[in-house]
């Protein structure tokens, strides 16, 4: 059993500490069940269109699902508890791991899967799964897509121990050491590192721009004064691999912006003076750990696996239990039941499933054939990875592609390095596919297409168009350049001058929706800038806190961070405030739940605290005002809502006497017809104000 | 051997009042002996056969002087050539100028430093690094708690880990100020995807270096004419990259090992940080100097001569050092402290922790704790001072009583910043026109130069030489 492991493990920690044994009793009840929640979704669309009709962590790595692999290093790891979040294509890796080892009574850990169809980032999972409360210890986060013989014993000691001395060290990430340019480091989402070289706490996260002319970092100075040594690493594959305290779903919902583990959660982290908490990193130098998120990643993965350096993850270990892999010299796999005519060659690193046919005069290097394919003659495939009953015809030339079940080449038909045919697409005879091809059979809209050019008169397939992501991602030219089969290693070189420049505008971030792996073309076009999105995240943040009767100082750090986090400027804070508390009177107004003055008072008594830390001085009080009247003048009984609204934040003490003369002195109070209307009834309340003025004067 | 050594001789600005104009920080004692000995010394242990000792003009005539007459007559052999190069302006334009000399590789020694490392185990170090490293730089941490922590400047030290069997300097960084941010190059994490950016290496200003880095043209026409272009001159054969403290002109070598994408010029450059066991102490403060005082007199190697004093009566520690022809009174005691040659004291003083220079008069009761007393000075009947520092031929008056005070006099140089010579700020300011020594200043050229760069991302032709 899995836990066996972690059990020892807690042994030897409480020999080491007879004195604290009943607090480590309880800890160690805990400890016994390690949590693993794997992301089933990797929220991009790398792999598509191969991804339309199958989740990213079934697609087959070496003949055996990727999703085995991560389960197998969850089982070596010593999880007892394994939570699949499902989100696309949910029924198929239900069904997958219904069937799977993993469900028999033998398996080392019990496994559930939970759907959050919803998510469309790893933020919205984590929220999901705080709101679900299924997470009750530290627990081991990885996406269903990596590859890893890690022994996992120290890294979780290690985190274990740091746990025990300091409750905010919420997370470590393990990372692998490599050379920068290592071919399993995926070059869209490679990162820098600044860690503490005594303890290894993270201090800087910072994602690396290949395509962005990136030519420097920057660190903050305050680093220098806590931290004697600092290691900057360029050099780690980061194969999302992390340990994390219940803390970091509880702070995804905190920080409802969050949706990137890496450049959102531990950069916020990092970058948050408020929050105080710590992220640790466990450098690994020895083994192996990858992650499968690019095709480029998919490639060398796959490398790694033929030539064993996944060990004991091999081909020939056989994960499943029908699998017969035998291993040859050479890195040769074959499985039983193949049939090799006597002329065929099949060279090194290559993989062969069962019930596959190779015919005359065919040679095959550096490739995985799946099971029942049927490889006609003098077929030359090479670095090229094809699925399960793939019928090539004689004399088609393969190279460095993928193709997928059922799909069918034609007769002298020539797929060039780099190009995908999804399942079941029929290429017909004669035809060569363009290395940037991308073919699919996939239905999404209902209508069936077939483009004559790509595929040939008699086949069947078109050429699929990621459009939906060119209009929505900014990383879109980054992403295409680097996540084909074939990366050009010629385009990255190590200097920085030879980075080819980009158009100055990508540097402008957008707030990143990105679709799940399916090809729907209805997806929310944000074209908004930042501010609007502020404004709307704002306001949406302040109803919520309302609606579900938050804490004003949760509130009000929400707002902080979306601030700092948008970079936003306090006039906008407080629109949005404003719109938000406003709406709410009004609403309670219309609904007739309460007269207009109980309204305000309820509202702004509980939440006009807020503004407290929006308004400072007397410029921004008038400003604060301004936004107050011009919201009124949409809501109905505007000017009565404003009249209460202005006496109760000057009971408060929000609002000075000064200001709010100077706010009605000012000309943009009167500027438009709206605005008059709805200061109707200012004037009196200062008659009243001065006169109150006067007469405590006069006392 | 292989080797000669330039001893570079600083003004020491932060050893005012103690130095002058009349006694440059070279000829400053450290426990009865001129600063430079110790450096000498080094060097003659070191087996050097010959050694140019680099100081401003005006500080030339006093330490030839000190050279010719009283260290080349204590040489315990002859062995070694000692020459007085007399010449103002950077340190990185002493060392090109003094290209016609060097025929050896060098060592570049400050004239400051105190230590229990061994001279052979510096030159070894160099020796063992692989070809490309041109030269190596020895840094140091502080491992005395005595010394004031604000006068150790440290920078931002950038090298390969010190665990690497031979770590690299890769760049080097003013702490920055305020939230001004540090920028790091990225060509640099391409070319080392493993840097280290310690914040407590103290530069040692030991560098060894091969001859052939002052034929060192920093890369090709293309960056000396940019260079050159945005400075004032670059002509008359002299690289623009000299004319800064010669730190700098280490950092543009290491900076070239990563900023040159293809070039053939990778010469790199050696780090070394001198074991925690090994004292390492530089006079850059008063407090570094009372302590190196210290250090010398635990030093096994450095036994204290049999004292001459006239002592009636008078004790004198075993761990005080005390000058020839010095009168002490009866009932005075002496510990832990170095005295001159030549100082008359009165009854019942007790100095603990003190360095005493030459014919300083002390009166009767006078209570001396931690120290510093210049030359000449006389201090009258039952003064008591703690932790003072006493200008030379300052008079201290009956009866004074002060603690952690600087005591000097109205000399000319006195009246100018007599309140902040303690401030760093105001060094920094008073050093730009002949700093020899105290290069880790800021650097504002070389700061802006490296911001520029990153701005101008089209400047594509700086570093690519193919």
């Amino acid at each position: 059993m899995g836990p066996k492991k972690t059990g020892q493990g807690n042994k030897t920690k409480v020999s080491k500490q007879p004195s604290q044994q009943n607090a480590t009793q309880e800890d160690t009840n805990q400890e016994e069940r390690l949590q693993a929640i794997v992301l089933s979704d990797s929220y991009q669309t790398r792999f598509q269109p191969l991804t339309l009709e199958t989740p990213r962590c079934l697609l087959p790595l070496c003949n055996t699902a990727l999703l085995e692999y991560t389960f197998e290093f969850l089982a070596l790891a010593g999880v007892s508890e394994v939570i699949v979040v499902c989100c696309a294509h949910a029924d198929q890796i239900k069904e997958y791991i219904a069937h799977s080892r993993w469900s028999n009574p033998s398996s080392p850990f019990t496994i559930e899967t939970v759907l959050s169809p919803e998510s469309v980032s790893v933020g919205d999972a984590m929220r999901d799964l705080d709101a679900k409360g299924l997470i009750t210890s530290d627990f081991l986060l990885v996406s269903g897509d990596i590859v890893c013989n890690v022994p996992f014993d120290k890294v979780l000691a290690a985190h274990r121990q740091r746990r025990a001395k300091d409750k905010n060290a919420i997370m470590t990430m393990v990372l692998r050491e490599a050379s920068p340019l290592h071919r399993t480091r995926a070059r869209a989402e490679s990162a820098i590192f600044v860690l503490d070289e005594q303890t290894n706490q993270c201090v800087h996260y910072e994602e690396v721009k290949t395509r962005k002319h990136m030519q420097q970092i920057s660190l903050d100075p305050e680093i220098f004064n806590k931290h004697t040594d600092l290691a900057i690493r360029n050099d780690f594959i980061d194969c999302h691999i992390d340990i994390c305290s219940p803390d970091v779903p509880a702070l995804f919902t905190e920080n409802f912006d969050y949706n990137h583990i890496r450049k959102d959660f531990v950069h916020g982290i990092l970058t948050s003076d408020l929050l105080g908490k710590t992220i640790f990193a466990h450098v690994v130098t020895d083994n192996y750990a990858a992650r499968v998120r690019s095709l480029q990643t998919y490639d060398a993965v796959s490398k790694d696996v033929i030539s064993r350096w996944t060990y004991p993850i091999t081909p020939d270990s056989n994960l499943l239990a029908d699998q017969t892999f035998q291993y040859q010299r050479g890195h040769i796999y074959k499985e039983e039941d193949i049939v090799l005519a006597r002329s065929c060659r099949i060279n090194s690193c290559t993989v062969i499933g069962a019930g596959t046919a190779v015919n005359d005069g065919t040679v095959i290097t550096g490739s995985v054939i799946g099971r029942r394919c049927k490889i006609g003659k003098n077929v030359s495939i090479q670095s090229a990875y094809i699925w399960d009953d793939v019928t090539i015809e004689d004399d088609a030339i393969i190279e460095s592609a993928i193709i997928a079940n059922g799909a069918v080449i034609g007769t002298s038909s020539r797929v060039a390095p780099g190009a995908i045919v999804s399942y079941n697409v029929k290429i017909d005879s004669n035809v060569t596919v363009d290395g940037n091809k991308r073919l699919t059979r996939y239905l999404g809209d209902g209508h069936k297409r077939v483009d004559k050019d790509a595929v040939g008169e008699h086949g069947d397939g078109y050429v699929y168009e990621d459009d939906s992501e060119a209009e929505e991602d900014d990383d879109y030219e980054e992403i295409v350049n680097s996540s084909g089969l074939v990366y050009n290693m010629a385009s990255l070189n190590a200097s920085d001058t030879s980075f080819s420049t980009t158009s100055a505008d990508q540097m402008h971030r957008k707030t990143r929706r990105r679709r799940v792996s399916t090809a729907s073309s209805n997806t929310m076009a944000s074209e908004d800038s930042d501010e609007d999105s502020f404004l709307r995240e704002a306001q949406a943040s302040v109803e919520r806190a309302i609606a579900e009767n938050h804490d004003l100082d949760i509130a009000a750090l929400e707002l902080s961070t979306l601030r700092m986090a948008k970079n936003a400027q306090f006039h906008d804070v407080r629109a949005a405030t404003i719109a938000a508390l406003i709406g709410r009177i009004s609403h309670l107004i219309n609904s007739n739940t309460l007269k207009a003055r109980a309204a305000v008072e309820s509202v702004l008594n509980q939440w006009g605290p807020l503004f407290r830390r929006q308004v400072f001085d007397q410029a921004d009080q008038i400003d604060f005002l301004l936004l107050v009247q011009r919201d009124c003048t949409r809501r109905m009984q505007g000017s009565t809502i404003l009249l209460h609204a202005i006496n109760c934040l000057y009971d408060q003490d929000i609002l000075e006497e000064e200001s709010i003369l100077k706010w009605w002195q000012a000309p943009q109070s009167k500027e438009d017809a709206d605005m008059v209307k709805v200061g109707e009834l200012v004037p009196r309340w200062l008659e009243w104000l001065t006169t109150a003025e006067e007469e405590s004067d006069s006392e | 051997m292989e080797f000669q050594a330039i001893i570079l001789c600083g003004p020491g600005k932060g050893l005012e009042p103690l130095v002058s104009q009349f006694l440059p920080k070279a000829l400053l004692p450290i426990a009865n002996k001129p600063m430079i000995y110790y450096a000498l010394e080094w060097c003659q242990r070191a087996g050097l056969s010959s050694v140019i000792v680099a100081c401003s003009s005006n500080a030339e005539p006093p330490i030839s002087k000190y050279i010719t007459l009283g260290y080349n007559s204590i040489q315990t052999s002859k062995s070694m050539k000692v020459e007085v190069f007399g010449h103002d302006g950077e340190t990185g334009s002493i060392v090109k100028a003094l290209k016609d000399k060097i025929k050896l590789d060098f060592i570049l020694l400050p004239c400051d430093f105190i230590t229990d490392l061994p001279p052979q185990a510096v030159v070894d170090i160099h020796r063992n690094q692989p070809l490309k490293t041109i030269g190596t730089g020895i840094w140091y941490t502080n491992t005395l708690d005595t010394i004031d922590k604000k006068t150790l400047k440290s920078d931002l030290t950038i090298h390969t880990p010190i665990s690497n069997p031979h770590p690299q300097l890769l760049d080097i960084y003013h702490r920055p100020k305020g939230n001004d941010q540090l920028h790091v190059r990225m060509s640099m994490l391409w070319e080392y995807p493993h840097a280290t950016i310690s914040t407590s290496l103290l530069e040692s200003h030991i560098y060894l270096f091969s001859r052939k880095t002052l034929d060192y043209d920093f890369g090709d026409a293309d960056s000396a004419s940019i260079i050159t272009a945005t400075s004032e001159k670059g002509g008359s054969g002299e690289s623009v990259r000299w004319k800064k403290p010669w730190t700098f002109v280490v950092r543009d070598i290491a900076r070239d090992s990563w900023r040159h994408s293809n070039s053939a010029n990778r010469d790199t450059v050696g780090v070394y940080v001198v074991a925690k066991e090994h004292n390492f102490i530089r006079c850059k403060s008063v407090s570094a100097y009372l302590e190196a005082n210290r250090l010398i007199l635990k030093q096994s190697s450095y036994t204290a001569p049999p004292t001459t004093a006239t002592a009636n009566g008078a004790a004198i520690g075993r761990d005080s050092l005390v000058g020839i022809g010095t009168v002490m009174g009866e009932k005075t005691s002496v510990k832990r402290s170095i005295v001159g040659a030549d100082c008359v004291f009165g009854r019942e003083c007790r100095l603990s922790g003190c360095v005493v220079m030459d014919g300083v008069v002390l009166g009767d009761g006078v209570h001396l704790d931690n120290c510093i007393i210049g030359n000449g000075v006389a201090i009258e009947d039952r003064s008591r001072l703690v932790g003072c520092t006493v200008e030379g031929r300052y008079v201290v008056r009956k009866g004074t009583q002060s603690k952690n005070e600087i005591l000097r006099g109205y000399s000319a140089e006195g009246l100018l910043d007599a309140s902040d010579e303690y401030e760093d700020e105001t060094l920094e300011e008073s050093d730009e026109d002949e700093d020899e020594d105290d290069d880790d200043e800021v650097d504002e050229d070389a700061l802006v130069e490296s911001e520029g760069e990153g701005i101008d991302a089209d400047d594509d032709d700086l570093f690519d030489r193919n």
